[in-house]
């Protein structure tokens, strides 16, 4: 596509400059549609770990999520809930989740019943797009 | 009289094999190996079915949430533990941390034998501009268990291994961590100091004890 203004008519330059815009907007929405459609667009994922006591029980998840990879990727995240009634982090509950797929999310959900302390939750993550294990910690939250 | 040494002798020897055994079980449980894997150490998981397939468990930072309240120590002075427990402390705390020394103890409850535990033991805190914390933990449970102490392998400038983290997700005011092994203790150092600098000062822990 070319956009030279070899071609403009009598109808002098405020068409010229109509026709100029035209073009430009035709060519900026061409290589809009041209980077949607691009097969480089970046893939991504991220992990993350979080928890709370609402509704009055120890609750949260692990996860880790990923898009824009091909259909054979595949993730794992194992997730632990710790609590520390008085100086021993101590293992509450665990899982484990396996994913496959261009567009995931290994999420881990754990919950427990009400026991008064201090709560965390940590995951370890690993998958065939980055290499070695990745871990997380959720921030410390009260059950009371 | 030859009955009388005999159940004399009998029982000296019951006697010696209690203790030997008392001893042994002390020295195991002391000494036990700590199932510590590296981060770095790739899994293969793909090749490994859903039930078969182990990862590693990361556990919290080993110290203790929420306030605490430290009894101040004598700048310099080494700290020892009224029971005799372990204290991790530095030998030679630098000037950029010139302010109070304060040592907590940790009241020490029953933990399951069955269940993966991290018992915080006592926790040092020096205060400067920036403050560490210098902590001592004692790991129980499972014995096959794999953990892992940080996100990174690091070696300390004597030689020693450790892991190194930055936990800012859940840490955000103190997100750096340095981690090393003594004996079968966890020392934790954990501040808003850089890795480099805990690095430095990880190098200069000692550990008291009369266990």
């Amino acid at each position: 596509m070319r956009c030279d203004m070899k071609g403009r008519t009598i109808a002098g330059r405020f068409g010229a400059t109509v026709g100029l815009k035209i073009c430009l907007v035709v060519l900026l929405v061409a290589g809009s549609l041209g980077v949607t459609q691009s097969p480089a667009a970046a893939a991504s994922w991220a992990t993350h770990a979080q928890g709370s006591c609402l509704p009055g029980y120890p609750r949260g998840d692990t996860w880790l999520n990923w898009e824009g990879y091909s259909s054979s990727a595949e993730g794992v995240t194992h997730g632990t809930m710790w609590y520390i009634p008085l100086s021993s982090w101590t293992v509450r509950t665990f899982g484990e989740t396996r994913r496959i797929g261009s567009t995931q999310n290994a999420n881990v959900y754990l919950e427990a019943s009400f026991y008064p302390a201090m709560y965390t939750i940590t995951g370890t993550h690993i998958s065939n797009f980055f290499s070695g294990p990745r871990f997380t910690e959720a921030p410390s939250w009260m059950c009371n | 009289m030859l009955a009388r040494r005999t159940s004399l002798f009998v029982g000296s020897v019951a006697v010696v094999i209690a203790l030997l055994v008392a001893v042994g079980s002390v020295a195991a449980f002391y000494n036990r190996q700590l199932n510590v894997a590296d981060p770095e150490t790739e899994i293969d998981f793909t090749s490994v079915d859903r039930e078969e397939l182990v990862l590693p468990v990361i556990p919290p930072r080993l110290s203790l949430p929420g306030p605490i309240e430290y009894s101040e120590v004598a700048r310099g002075e080494t700290i020892d533990a009224p029971d005799g427990r372990p204290v991790a402390q530095l030998a030679n705390p630098p000037a950029s941390l010139s302010g109070s020394v304060g040592v907590h103890f940790s009241e020490i409850g029953e933990v399951p034998e069955d269940v993966l535990a991290f018992t915080v033991l006592s926790i040092v805190q020096y205060s400067g501009d920036e403050n560490v914390l210098v902590t001592t933990s004692r790991q129980s449970g499972p014995e096959d268990q794999p953990f892992v102490l940080g996100h990174e392998t690091v070696t300390l400038a004597n030689g020693v291994k450790a892991w190194a983290s930055n936990k800012a997700e859940a840490h955000p005011d103190s997100p750096y961590e340095v981690v090393m092994i003594h004996d079968d203790l966890i020392i934790t150092l954990a501040s808003s100091l850089s890795i480099d600098v805990l690095m430095e000062l990880a190098a200069d822990v000692v550990v008291t004890s009369t266990e």
